[in-house]
């Protein structure tokens, strides 16, 4: 209960209580099933996220700038469509990536999909426990499922992205 | 490789190279192409879709797959969705992140002739030849859709040979349980595509030999195949052939609408584009031939391939181990050799030498070999340098001989010897 309280708060923060109690009276009279425990969480991470600037991309990619280097990974809504991720071709060290460009793949039942690079920039950093174990982007997709990391080249390019709110409107939009 | 690619349709997408498809080849006329390659644009209202089906006049297995590549990156699937239907000449084709190694056998394929390609799409390995035909369903990303290309597929078996085939939870056909059409598929912006094969009658033996898996000593990473009993159509139903179900599913793809695959007869389907024989050549789709050598490369091929490492082990023969001077009774480990291979290429050798071996008499325990390994392709470059390796020991062993010193040799000898076995077994 300590974590739902928790999940509560957060969420009142960002102005979505009515969703989370109903996420916990569900939990009242019985225990969270997965996908409850997953939207509280999501909603969880949305607010926390929208403090710690995270920024989208249409095609799903997140990036979090830390001075001049931003993490890139896939969002949730990006993870649970692909299901089950089962190789994960990530771009090598020192490699220039340019925005909106493909960077590498994520293959998920049969599929290869596309990594597109949320700015421009050269690869510092490649996440090595993804590529070992990709199932990390479907369990973690924000925090262990990163997937690269880079030094911007335009930082501009930053800017031009969606922030959490104006994602989750996209994702919204898109349904 | 999509890195490579790009550049090359920058520069060959310009304007004039665009009107040169559109004025000297009618067939594909109609089609636009996505001038500016990554401008997404939305799918358009089920009505305003056109489609058409593309037949490759071609067999060759780099050219079709760089004839699908092509397709992806530059045409505009917003108004209209293509079908393109295609045969191989015998070639094991390998998903995008699988170990070319791990799922053929080389020596099966090189005795027959069999080609071994990768595509760019995920899944498993696959056999072709003239008795399987090939499908890809082209479409924008946002209608992509492969349950629905399934169920075309299987409408059209039932149809014209009162076929009753089921797709199931892998999204293969099956009929009475036994696959007959395995399926990939590749997701980008804006384009995305899904392609599957169907058995006809394809040659099982040599199908299950090129395919067919052995303890290699691979642990790796890679996408794995996922093996399932296969089925012709022909022994199912000895009326089918591949022309008569290029012609059915042809028709199918044209008589049924693009996004909820409502039948609208020949009527509809005579509303359409069409069939289109299509030759996958540079004077049709200008930058084809790149692609084509990109798909042909050794860097695509067996370069892609996703890190493994190859281990075996070998008993010490009694020859080597008598020198050492422990008792043969006590000698219970073995040689242990690792190989590990990244992008295609020798990174490391790593070899655990028992003690027996160790303590004969003048082995050092550094065969020169190692080093010179480093670097080199797996496995045929590599195999060349132990070759050569062996054959300057057996020079060196002879020598030797005379001179009485046979043991140095014998060691070194040995260990090139098990790192070829290594990887011949591969």
């Amino acid at each position: 209960m300590v974590s739902g309280v928790h999940v509560l708060r957060a969420t009142q923060r960002a102005g979505r209580a009515y969703q989370v109690a109903k996420c916990l009276t569900n939990n009242s009279t019985s225990r969270l099933s997965t996908r409850d425990w997953d939207l509280c969480h999501r909603r969880l991470f949305s607010s926390s996220e929208t403090l710690l600037g995270r920024k989208y991309t249409d095609k799903h990619e997140w990036i979090q700038m830390d001075g001049k280097i931003g993490t890139v990974g896939i969002s949730h809504y990006a993870q649970d469509a692909l299901g089950d991720v089962v190789y994960a071709q990530l771009p090598d060290v020192g490699q220039d990536v340019t925005q909106k460009e493909e960077c590498g793949a994520l293959e998920s039942v049969k599929a290869a999909s596309e990594l597109y690079s949320p700015v421009s920039g050269k690869v510092v950093e490649k996440n090595a426990a993804v590529e070992e174990k990709p199932g990390l982007i479907n369990m973690s997709c924000y925090e262990k499922g990163w997937l690269f990391k880079v030094e911007l080249s335009k930082p501009g390019e930053v800017d031009e992205l969606m922030d959490e709110d104006q994602y989750q409107q996209f994702l919204k939009s898109n349904d | 490789m999509a890195l490579v690619m790009k550049s090359v349709f920058a520069r060959h997408i310009s304007a004039s190279l665009r009107a040169a498809v559109v004025i000297n080849r009618s067939s594909v006329a109609h089609f636009s192409i996505n001038a500016a390659g990554k401008k997404g644009s939305q799918t358009a209202p089920e009505e305003e879709i056109k489609k058409s089906v593309f037949i490759s006049q071609s067999k060759d297995v780099f050219s079709n797959l760089a004839l699908e590549d092509w397709m992806y990156r530059n045409m505009d699937f917003s108004k209209h969705h293509i079908l393109m239907l295609w045969q191989n000449s015998p070639t094991v084709v390998v998903g995008r992140h699988q170990n070319p190694w791990l799922e053929a056998n080389p020596q099966v394929l090189s005795e027959n002739g069999v080609e071994v390609a990768r595509r760019n799409s995920g899944g498993g390995t696959v056999y072709h030849d003239s008795g399987n035909l090939n499908l890809t369903f082209f479409t924008a990303r946002d209608v992509y859709n492969r349950r629905r290309n399934l169920d075309l597929v299987t409408r059209a078996l039932f149809r014209e040979f009162n076929l009753c085939s089921q797709v199931n939870a892998r999204e293969d056909i099956v009929i009475n349980g036994n696959k007959i059409s395995g399926t990939a598929s590749k997701l980008g912006s804006p384009n995305a595509y899904h392609h599957c094969t169907i058995l006809v009658n394809v040659d099982k033996t040599v199908l299950h030999d090129a395919l067919c898996k052995h303890d290699k000593g691979i642990t790796t990473n890679a996408t794995a195949s996922v093996p399932s009993p296969t089925v012709n159509l022909q022994d199912v139903n000895p009326n089918v052939t591949v022309e008569k179900l290029l012609s059915a599913l042809g028709w199918e793809f044209l008589r049924s609408s693009p996004l909820s695959l409502k039948d609208g007869g020949l009527d509809y389907a005579s509303q359409q584009g069409g069939f289109q024989l299509v030759n996958p050549t540079e004077d049709w789709f200008p930058g084809l031939e790149e692609i084509r050598e990109e798909f042909v490369s050794w860097a695509w091929r067996y370069g892609k391939t996703p890190k493994f490492t190859v281990s075996r082990s070998f008993p010490v023969p009694d020859m080597i181990a008598r020198q050492s001077g422990v008792p043969l009774k006590d000698i219970k480990e073995d040689l242990a050799i690792s190989f590990e291979v990244v992008k295609g290429v020798i990174e490391d050798v790593t070899l655990k030498i028992p003690p027996s071996m160790m303590s004969a008499k003048g082995f050092s325990g550094d065969a020169e070999v190692l080093t010179s390994l480093r670097g080199k392709r797996f496995c045929e470059s590599a195999m060349e340098i132990l070759g050569e390796s062996l054959g300057q020991s057996e020079s060196q062993h002879s020598c030797a001989e005379q001179l009485g010193t046979s043991v140095e040799t014998e060691g070194e000898r040995f260990v090139a010897d098990c790192m070829r076995q290594t990887m011949m077994a591969v």
